[in-house]
């Protein structure tokens, strides 16, 4: 009799272990929670796209290049938020007018898997080009289309869908960042 | 031995080998939760404290230039004392890391200044 109730307290003992194990996940909020960190260092990336672009630019006439040194800097900052447990991923879009009648992109996908990317202008009639870009690379296309001073950038991929209205005569770019750490997400993109 | 006597006693040492084990878990979330909720994180007002300088125009030119004593004297904060450090693209830095304990570090990336050339800015404040 005394050993069966010697099992009653073991099973309650059990269940009271149970459910202090089930009540922990609340508890790991305390932790992550803390994530006003990501928050700035996304801030911090995100401003800082278009100054790597113009830096890049700045070195070389060969858009090319700039290319490359805006691949790096995406990297290396892959690197440091890697070392924040920040889990970075980015997607960004150069356009420019390679002739008077034609168009070039290039597509930068950092985002951890392969992506097609559809980027349209329109001017006022609208011109689509199909970009497949493998992941942790870039590829560039060149399509042709009469333009005016003035044209509609429309950029898809995912289930993202953005457009602006951009000068034909300036180098533009649209990036796209997110950052996660465990269930927290921050993302947001911008035309420059 | 009695066959129950013998079980009774298993059971007791089950039964205290589980007392234990409750009580070390509470002693151990007691702990953690003290050491979390004080916490003021005080790294973000590091990162306002870079951003100003660069919205200032002033932290791009000192980094490239590797001046981390300039950047350090130009952070206005009375609260904590404050070292700075420039790393580069391989990961080597200049400065000075304070060598001491509760350290608040704060980064800042930039891309260059006028040319392409990462750095990481490290604001320590201790």
């Amino acid at each position: 009799m005394g050993a069966r109730k010697g099992q009653f307290f073991v099973l309650a003992a059990v269940l009271l272990i149970s459910l202090f194990f089930m009540g922990l996940p609340d508890k790991n909020n305390l932790i992550t929670s803390k994530t006003g960190d990501m928050v700035f260092l996304f801030d911090n990336v995100y401003r800082e796209y278009p100054f790597a672009l113009n830096n890049a630019l700045n070195m070389s006439d060969n858009i090319e290049d700039s290319i490359d040194r805006l691949s790096n800097f995406t990297r290396y900052t892959d690197t440091l938020m890697s070392q924040r447990l920040i889990n970075y991923s980015t997607l960004w879009v150069i356009t420019r007018n390679s002739s008077a009648t034609s168009w070039n992109a290039t597509v930068g996908n950092f985002l951890g898997y392969d992506m097609v990317v559809n980027v349209s202008l329109c001017s006022p009639s609208c011109s689509k080009a199909v970009i497949v870009v493998p992941n942790n690379s870039t590829n560039s296309t060149t399509w042709g289309i009469p333009l005016q001073t003035q044209v509609q950038l429309f950029v898809e991929f995912d289930s993202e869908s953005h457009n602006v209205s951009v000068a034909i005569n300036k180098i533009n770019l649209y990036s796209m960042v997110r950052m996660q750490r465990g269930e927290n997400i921050v993302q947001d993109y911008a035309f420059y | 031995m009695p066959y129950n006597i013998k079980m009774r006693g298993v059971w007791y040492i089950l039964e205290a080998i589980i007392s234990i084990i409750l009580i070390l878990t509470f002693l151990l979330v007691i702990r953690n939760t003290a050491l979390i909720a004080p916490q003021q994180d005080v790294s973000l007002t590091g990162y306002s404290l870079l951003r100003g300088l660069d919205d200032r125009g002033l932290l791009r030119n000192y980094t490239v230039n590797g001046d981390y004593e300039a950047i350090n004297s130009s952070i206005r904060y009375y609260v904590y004392n404050h070292t700075v450090e420039i790393c580069d693209y391989s990961g080597s830095c200049s400065g000075m890391k304070p060598n001491t304990t509760n350290v608040y570090v704060s980064s800042y990336i930039i891309s260059g200044d006028n040319e392409y050339n990462p750095y990481e800015v490290k604001l320590y404040l201790y």
